[in-house]
């Protein structure tokens, strides 16, 4: 009897695999996307999986793509560069999809363009952000986000187009990722070129419990900024956290990166994550009607408030609509996949997300982008927390208030 | 003579099978099967002969995949021999690893595998000149090579097919001689009791760091391909504990110290995952799990064992056959 368990249940496994071929008609234009739906990043790819579900659903009942379907196909890469690697391999060639887009984290996101280079298939970028993956030339891919380095750009702007707003010194606490040093990178060199002087440039390891010894110098120092940089919550929280604790008294708190744009940051610091800014992740602009009917049609279906990823994941969707609408296609997988390529390159619209034009251009650092968003610039905005809700408020035209500066707590 | 014929038509299978099959998707298959078996035979040698359980031979991957792509990227070596030169840094950097940590038994030697590979991850993470951080280093493209005067196709997979096949029987082979000569035996007796066999005057120590040279050398060779087969290496891939697992997983369903266990637990490993994935998009990690505990209940002795009691009792029944008639 146990044997013939142990049979049956390998038999079961097998037959799955040798049963499995994935239908290849063209009656459907398919987009694939590589995603982690499952392990620590699975919540991401379930909220992109969301805001693909609803333009696709959108686009459909509008009559599809020139009377045809249009349909995306999700293949779960666990976060891991091999399997991200044989998902999109698979993707291409099983799946015979047109145009890939996803990846969530820059690791994956780096091992998908460069199959999808080999391969000769676009990859629309929606939500990584390491520079490398639009700064080495590759041709089939596109990016319609901000890159890690133009995280930044709006705090720039504050600083220097605010009277009286320039930092006199700063210190900076980032985290060891690509993510966190894209950023603090491009913020201190930024400064630099202002003359400011960095008086801490302090990296910590992600998921660091007790930021006291670094928050101990950063008072030594006395400086009239800080900026911190987490993508972890807990980091965000505890710095902030921390900082306020030993009595560092700067002229401004900002904090870059995903931990400070969460709900949780308020509900957990209270008090003391007011007038914190967030130079958070660009989630379209609120002011803009189109973007607001989003934002309540989306609540409206899936009962949360959309933010980045899912307004990239919308966004992504039409974007690739819109160069497939403009292309004749021919039937033939390779060269189909070359016409969309010219087709993005034509690209220029507008989304709930922004403007978009992909262009050859040089980042912050001087990385040579291609066919990066030149519009990404603009993707970046200043926010602010009050009274546990984070508000736009630079520049003025996706402001929602006006900021509080300097910090009230700060020192005379 | 059964078995040369069995070891021939295997050799075959596996050098005409990328001719055969057409479908790059399954040559990509075959081939992370393959870079597997050498990982998870890597692990074999000293995790099976020796009973040294290592959580952290992840660093021995990322040791020969930051060699090769180093050595080509900021000196201009061909990756052919960076493959070569990334398992002997792995195996340099294991010396030292294994005369520390070999002094310390038991679960004592595991922790501090653990414990090397996050120190190795922090190095790799914060030698930015060296390894570019977090950001990683990613190859766009790879030298020029004529093969019997023809140009090789590096964006075809074929080619790495077939030099993945040959580490992967260099491994075998290592394996098998492992097992055959007098240092397999010193592994075996010490993996039994250890103190008997340091009574008999077998040295522990240098039968053990010779062990873990030579799985080092041939994780580090498999990091070296892993790193010109998938063109991009970032700490937290290649120095994760998770590929550490991976590895121990393979070499455990496939059948601890035998010469085809690496092999079969890939292939199993590697499929089942493979096809769970494609049935069910979220939930397929609890069939995988639900398979290893299977696999670890019934099989003890992996899937290679099991297969060969099954075998055995087959040729038993026909020899009884045999006997009645």
């Amino acid at each position: 009897m146990k044997r013939f368990l142990v049979l049956a249940l390998a038999l079961f496994c097998f037959s799955l695999f040798f049963y499995a071929s994935p239908a290849m008609s063209y009656d459907t234009l398919k987009i694939g996307a590589p995603q982690p739906m499952t392990g620590s990043d699975a919540p991401f790819g379930a909220k992109f999986k969301k805001a693909y579900d609803l333009a696709v659903e959108e686009i459909n009942q509008a009559g599809g793509i020139n009377g045809k379907k249009l349909e995306v196909v999700i293949e779960d890469h666990q976060a891991k560069n091999p399997l991200a690697a044989t998902v999109t391999e698979k993707l291409i060639n099983q799946y015979k999809v047109l145009v890939l887009t996803g990846g969530r984290a820059s690791g994956q996101a780096v091992e998908i363009a460069s199959v999808a280079q080999r391969l000769k298939t676009p990859y629309v970028v929606d939500h990584p952000s390491a520079d490398i993956i639009t700064a080495k030339g590759f041709e089939w891919i596109f990016r319609n986000n901000p890159t890690g380095t133009i995280y930044p750009q709006a705090f720039n702007k504050f600083i220097s187009e605010t009277p009286g707003a320039l930092p006199k010194s700063a210190a900076v606490v980032y985290d060891n990722t690509v993510f966190g040093k894209s950023i603090a990178n491009s913020a201190m060199s930024f400064l630099k070129s202002k003359n400011v002087k960095i008086v801490n440039d302090e990296a910590y390891p992600v998921n660091t419990l007790d930021f006291k010894p670094i928050m101990t110098k950063v008072k030594a120092n006395n400086p009239d900024f800080l900026l911190m940089v987490a993508v972890s919550t807990t980091d965000a929280i505890l710095l902030t956290r921390h900082a306020k604790e030993m009595g560092v008294s700067p002229r401004a708190f900002v904090g870059f990166g995903g931990g400070f744009g969460v709900a949780d940051f308020a509900t957990e610091l209270r008090k003391l994550s007011d007038n914190v800014f967030s130079s958070a992740a660009w989630s379209g602009n609120p002011n803009d009607p189109k973007t607001k009917a989003f934002y309540q049609k989306f609540e409206k279906k899936y009962g949360f408030h959309p933010k980045e990823h899912e307004v990239e994941g919308y966004a992504i969707i039409y974007i690739i609509a819109d160069a497939m609408k403009r292309t004749k296609f021919t039937n033939n997988l390779e060269k189909d996949r070359d016409l969309l390529r010219q087709s993005l390159l034509k690209t220029n619209m507008s989304t709930v997300f922004g403007k978009v034009k992909f262009g050859n251009w040089a980042g912050p650092l001087g990385d040579k982008y291609t066919n990066q968003n030149i519009y990404s610039p603009e993707h970046s905005v200043l926010a602010q927390w009050r009274d546990g809700k984070l508000l736009n408020v630079y520049p003025k035209a996706n402001a929602e208030v006006t900021p509080v500066f300097p910090d009230p707590s700060a020192k005379k | 003579m059964k078995k040369t014929l069995l070891i021939i038509i295997g050799l075959i299978v596996l050098g005409i099978a990328p001719i055969v099959i057409r479908s790059p998707f399954f040559v990509h298959l075959m081939i992370m099967v393959l870079m597997w078996t050498v990982l998870g035979a890597s692990w074999n040698i000293l995790g099976g002969y020796a009973g040294q359980v290592s959580f952290g031979h992840a660093t021995f991957l990322g040791a020969g995949a930051y060699t090769t792509m180093i050595l080509y990227l900021k000196c201009g070596v061909d990756p052919w021999y960076g493959i070569f030169l990334g398992g002997l840094v792995a195996m340099v950097i294991s010396l030292p690893i294994g005369f520390i940590c070999f002094r310390l038994r038991g679960p004592y030697f595991s922790l501090s595998t653990l414990a090397v590979a996050e120190i190795v991850r922090l190095v790799a993470l914060n030698w930015e000149s060296l390894t570019a951080g977090p950001v990683g280093l990613l190859i766009t493209t790879l030298p020029g090579v004529s093969f019997l005067g023809q140009p090789i196709n590096w964006e075809s997979k074929v080619p790495f097919y077939y030099i993945i096949a040959i580490i992967t029987l260099i491994a075998l082979i290592m394996t098998y001689i492992v097992s055959r000569t007098r240092v397999g035996a010193y592994l075996l007796a010490l993996r039994e009791d250890i103190d008997s066999a340091e009574s008999i005057g077998i040295n522990t120590v240098k039968a053990r760091v010779v062990a873990l040279a030579l799985s080092a050398f041939l994780a580090g060779i498999a990091g070296g391909f892993y790193a010109m087969y998938l063109r991009y290496v970032d700490p937290d891939a290649v120095f994760s504990i998770g590929l550490s697992v991976e590895m121990l997983f393979i070499a455990i369903v496939g059948g601890l110290a035998t010469v085809g266990g690496p092999l079969i637990g890939a292939i199993v490993l590697v499929t089942l995952g493979e096809s769970f994935r494609e049935h069910f998009l979220s939930g397929h990690l609890i069939f995988y799990g639900f398979f290893m505990m299977v696999a670890i209940r019934y099989m003890p002795d992996g899937v290679w064992g099991r297969l060969n009691v099954l075998f055995k009792k087959l040729r038993l029944k026909k020899d009884v056959n045999h006997g009645t008639a």
